[in-house]
């Protein structure tokens, strides 16, 4: 692709060693070395095992964590830790997380969850409207009720408080979203409403998805590109018919392998 | 018993017709527990069987009401719950019986295998210890509890179990521990392993091969499973027999084969479609309506007729009863797929 990207990571690396085994730098780094690009309107799916470092990078996208060197670029400018990136780096890059319960305040309601966001972000907000139907506009757009808005999340299931996460990280109109794990948790019957829910955002509104996961069919069906890491390095990025049609590292190949054995015949 | 008038009696089900007698037959299960706003019935009228040697697959999404049944099974219900029905475990009724009688049974002849391993084991015991345990109770002397425990670890692929079992969990990776709980389960000699969701915490490389090994050890011991699992690719692996549950109510039962790949239940197609297929690119399906019912505030008739598309005006106020629909086949539909 041409056009420049949206966010880039150069040699990404992280580490939480001690300083004692730091002096002795015989523990692997957690993320060693690793670079990708995602472009707007673009999905990247990062898959890989448990410890293979892939919710750290998303956390260094969002700005979570800090990295002992390499840079993430976004919109071609470096962008460190989130409380020292500007408000609208900040705004534009939003995250969802895997467990849909545990990411919303129980004690507020929906509507304050989502007003909160542009109590921090004013110029989001919308001025031309009132909140609330901005809220139920929002709550619309990720198939939720307007009704919802009264409500708090342990009212709500599993799906619902997903959406609802998913409809507070659109509030601050992103150019990014970064979704680790975020349907991991949820039901089979639910999981294909909030992925049509990705995917029609993405087009809708232009966005860029990291999509971080360990669910190979998923990714076949909604990743543009694929990255694949295994032991904090990044071992092959590929489009997503490549990946799956042509793998080319042995570990991608063992991963599919087994993702297809347990499909069985 | 109280039988509530709302629900209709399900015929008594056995196994496969010419089978001798099953080794757990559930017979017309229901399980009320505590609620804020009164009892909530969670397992709804469930009839089913395990034949000796055979692996039954549990299906359900969360609230299905199947990790209830698991554990009404081997008799760890929380506090409250009330049970009526029957559970017949080779001729003795497991409901009636006093706790002493059901504490002999469990781990012996019954023995379960959780979700996560990391929360299932004491850290603070040695992998070795955990496993012996049962042993010990029995008053198995020390010396011979150690040679057997190193035995089963090496029986579960434990490598180099003669130092690993001295060993402590923290210093087991993921599916390693899934085999430790896969040799405690074993140290009983029980005649079946209830395992609830036992890969759902593993990565997919584990997955297929605590998976080969649930199917060595039914293979080399004849021991029967119950397995309880959301995961379709899962079930197709190992289930000899499936049950599908809705909202604590059954949907279907069958062959593994058949259930998966010619459902009945509209419900059980609906699961099928959902799961995303690896080996060829699939468009994501299209959701059901709505979300799942919740026990507590279930729909009148059918459970599944909101989600429903084939939903008629009869499925709003009837509960299908479970009825044979084929050879080997039941379905707790009004309009069931043609087979």
């Amino acid at each position: 692709m041409s056009a420049p990207a949206l966010i880039e990571a150069r040699d990404l690396v992280v580490n939480f060693h001690s300083r004692w085994e730091r002096r002795r730098g015989t523990k692997p780094n957690a993320v060693d070395g690793v670079s990708f690009s995602v472009h707007a309107d673009e999905t990247l799916a990062v898959v890989g095992e448990s410890g293979s470092g892939k919710t750290t990078v998303a956390r260094c996208v969002v700005g979570l964590q800090a990295a002992q060197s390499g840079t993430v670029l976004f919109d071609g400018a470096p962008v460190g830790r989130v409380a020292r990136r500007a408000p609208a780096t900040r705004r534009a890059i939003q995250m969802v997380f895997q467990d849909p319960t545990a990411s919303l305040n129980p004690r507020m309601t929906v509507r304050s969850i989502i007003a909160e966001t542009w109590r921090t972000h004013p110029s989001v907000a919308p001025t031309d409207r009132s909140w609330d139907d901005e809220i139920a506009d929002l709550l619309a757009d990720v198939g939720l009720d307007a009704g919802l808005a009264a409500r708090r999340a342990p009212s709500l299931s599993g799906g619902q408080c997903q959406r609802v996460s998913i409809a507070r990280a659109l509030a601050l109109q992103p150019r990014l979203l970064v979704c680790d794990e975020a349907v991991s948790a949820l039901d089979v019957s639910v999981q294909s409403q909030i992925l049509r829910l990705l995917v029609g955002l993405r087009a809708k509104r232009r966005l860029a998805i990291l999509f971080i996961t360990h669910d190979l069919g998923v990714v076949r069906q909604i990743a543009d590109r694929v990255a694949v890491m295994r032991q904090g390095r990044l071992v092959e990025t590929a489009t997503a018919d490549d990946l799956f049609d042509r793998p080319i590292d042995p570990y991608t190949r063992k991963l599919l392998d087994a993702a297809l054995d347990l499909e069985g015949a | 018993m109280t039988v509530q008038p709302s629900v209709t009696a399900g015929p008594a089900l056995n196994g496969r017709p010419g089978e001798p007698d099953p080794l757990l037959r559930i017979e017309r299960l229901s399980i009320d527990l505590p609620g804020p706003g009164g009892p909530v019935r969670v397992v709804d009228d469930v009839s089913f069987t395990v034949a000796a040697g055979r692996t039954t697959g549990l299906i359900g999404e969360s609230g299905s009401g199947k990790t209830m049944t698991a554990t009404a099974i081997i008799g760890l219900l929380p506090a409250g719950a009330e049970v009526s029905g029957r559970m017949w475990w080779q001729g003795r009724d497991l409901v009636t019986m006093s706790g002493k009688e059901r504490r002999l049974l469990r781990g012996h002849d019954i023995a379960m295998i959780f979700q996560d391993p990391q929360s299932a084991l004491d850290p603070t015991q040695t992998i070795g210890r955990q496993v012996g345990e049962i042993l010990r109770l029995d008053g198995m002397p020390a010396r011979q509890v150690r040679r057997t425990v190193i035995d089963l670890l090496g029986r579960v692929g434990v490598p180099d179990p003669e130092t690993r079992h001295a060993q402590y969990p923290h210093q087991y990776s993921g599916g390693l521990r899934q085999r430790a709980m896969v040799a405690t389960a074993l140290a009983g000699k029980p005649k079946i392993i209830l395992a609830d969701e036992p890969t759902t915490a593993l990565d997919v490389t584990v997955q297929a091969r605590i998976l080969a090994l649930l199917r060595r050890i039914r293979e080399e011991e004849g021991t029967a499973m119950l397995l309880v699992s959301h995961d379709l690719r899962v079930m197709a692996h190992v289930a000899d027999e499936v049950v599908v549950m809705y909202a604590g109510r059954l949907c279907e039962i069958g062959g593994g084969r058949e259930v998966l790949d010619h459902p009945a239940h509209p419900y059980t197609r609906a699961l099928v479609v959902s799961v995303p297929a690896v080996r060829s690119k699939t468009a994501i399906a299209e959701p059901l309506p709505g979300s799942p019912a919740d026990p507590a505030d279930r729909p009148d008739g059918c459970p599944f007729h909101p989600r429903c598309a084939k939903a008629q005006d009869r499925c709003r106020v009837e509960i299908p009863l479970m009825r044979p629909i084929a050879a080997g086949r039941q379905a707790a539909c009004h309009y069931p797929e043609d087979l």
